[in-house]
């Protein structure tokens, strides 16, 4: 038993340590992000005013080095317009990293839907994924999804993710703690979390109400998308979900766990 | 009573067991729920199903379901499955398919740990969504339909050609000092389309026989009335 409790304390404090690198580490990414999306907003406008016309792919190509410098991975690898489609190659073809890059896309999709549209051109009205290779993934609509306008919605703070975050981790059925909150400049704000947990059973069954105070803390409830990832403490996920207005929810539980989210 | 096919009801059976025990323990003092299926049992040989649902579902705290679905056959050692009805939850309820809404839906999964929802709005009272349908359109790719239009194309992960039409009801109540939920809900009510099943042969509906239909009720069950169309599914709270 003093074994175990040593063993604990250990991995938390290696855990603690990893966090605070990691919080750091997303600090300065945070900002070298903002500053790159900065950079290219100014270049966007700097081509739209020369009169230069910018191509679907193009404005597909743009908007996607966005979501890879906001979220900073290579999740959505390459985007390509195809007539009224957007395909969006993921480099994850299941389990949770699957939900994560398909949140990506769906708002790249959404993006490049509103751009286009702000632009004079005809927006594209679906989205694909594809794998690398541009087969169709198998476990999303084979003809993909539509896209449509954006819902209007007030401009999202950093700070309400933050708090939305706080108020969940506060939530005593909940579980969690919070890791990570960020705000995202997509669809009028969007919010990323991570939380940890070191009951992932607990919180898969308090799942329902607890992602239901998450979503109330941050407005504009099913017209603000969002990804929650749980994690236990050793930062393997258990519990991931997405929404996207445009009404598509995505969500992989860890297999055991209750399923008290899904219909 | 035998078993139903394995695959998408158990993953679904493992949401009630995870319920249940979750009643038992964290939240026991405000928290219910109960979920019933009535299902076609067959050798898997269909490759289709629909039915009209219509009645009343209410809830103040937590989310109700009637839906149709098609679940895979017994042979496979993985999940799948796909489903399409209406839901209502509340406020204080979020689902994969959102939080204080009153919509149809479809939703699938491919392997039992990932599972997609896709919705409309639209639909302003629980209950009224008229004719449902799940059909196999070619090969393991199945699309819903709501009255008799094209509501989602499913995945082509699914890997199943014939399955089993399931009738699936379910109250989820988060909070009981709200109000109690009241739930009745009719598949294939008098004068509307019943609830049929089509085979491979690919002839037509026809209505799902009592002598081929098996109940399945698992938690504080509801009631299960009437021949397998119409069915009523009733529960009091």
């Amino acid at each position: 038993m003093a074994r175990n409790m040593q063993g604990e304390t250990g991995r938390r404090s290696r855990a603690a340590r990893g966090l605070l690198h990691r919080a750091r580490h997303s600090r300065s990414v945070l900002v070298i992000g903002f500053a790159l999306m900065a950079a290219a907003a100014a270049a966007a406008v700097l081509v739209a005013r020369g009169g230069a016309a910018q191509t679907p792919s193009s404005i597909a190509a743009g908007v996607l080095s966005q979501v890879q410098t906001s979220f900073g991975d290579d999740l959505v690898a390459a985007a390509s317009v195809q007539a009224s489609t957007l395909n969006a190659s993921v480099a994850s073809t299941d389990g949770p990293s699957l939900i994560r890059a398909v949140f990506e896309a769906r708002l790249l999709a959404h993006t490049v839907a509103e751009t286009m549209a702000s632009s004079g051109q005809q927006p594209i009205t679906s989205v694909q994924y594809v794998d690398k290779d541009g087969v169709a993934l198998s476990s999303y609509s084979a003809g993909g999804d539509s896209v449509g306008p954006d819902p209007a919605v007030s401009s999202l703070t950093a700070q309400t993710c933050s708090s939305a975050g706080q108020s969940m981790a506060a939530d005593p059925q909940s579980s969690v703690q919070v890791e990570s909150a960020r705000m995202l400049p997509f669809m009028g704000g969007t919010c990323v979390f991570t939380f940890q947990t070191s009951d992932p059973a607990t919180f898969a069954k308090a799942a329902p109400g607890a992602i239901a105070g998450l979503v109330t803390a941050m407005g504009d409830p099913n017209n603000r998308p969002y990804l929650v990832e749980v994690d236990d403490q050793a930062g393997t996920p258990q519990f991931v979900t997405s929404w996207v207005p445009g009404d598509y929810g995505d969500t992989w539980i860890k297999p055991g766990l209750s399923r008290a989210f899904i219909p | 009573m035998a078993r139903p096919s394995r695959r998408f009801i158990y993953a679904l059976v493992l949401l009630v067991v995870g319920v249940g025990s979750f009643a038992s323990a964290a939240r026991a003092q405000t928290f219910s729920d109960a979920q019933a299926y009535r299902y076609r049992k067959t050798v898997d040989a269909d490759i289709g199903t629909r039915s009209y649902i219509a009645g009343t579902g209410g809830i103040s705290s937590g989310e109700v379901v009637a839906s149709i679905q098609m679940s895979p056959p017994n042979s496979s050692d993985t999940y799948g499955g796909i489903q399409i009805g209406e839901l209502s939850n509340t406020n204080d309820f979020s689902g994969n398919c959102g939080s204080g809404v009153t919509v149809v839906f479809t939703e699938w999964t491919t392997d039992g740990s990932h599972y997609t929802c896709g919705r409309t709005s639209g639909i302003h009272a629980f209950g009224n969504g008229g004719l449902f349908a799940v059909v196999n359109t070619s090969g393991s790719l199945w699309s819903t339909y709501w009255n008799s239009n094209l509501y989602k194309s499913g995945p082509s992960g699914l890997n199943f050609t014939h399955a089993t039409p399931f009738i699936n009801a379910e109250v989820y109540q988060n909070d009981q000092t709200q109000p109690k939920p009241t739930y009745s809900v009719t598949w294939g009510p008098s004068g509307y389309t019943a609830w049929q099943h089509m085979d491979s042969s690919a002839d037509g509906y026809v209505t799902i026989d009592y002598s081929l239909g098996e109940d399945l009720c698992l938690t504080k069950c509801y009631n299960l009335g009437g021949t397998p169309s119409p069915t009523t599914i009733s529960w009091a709270g």
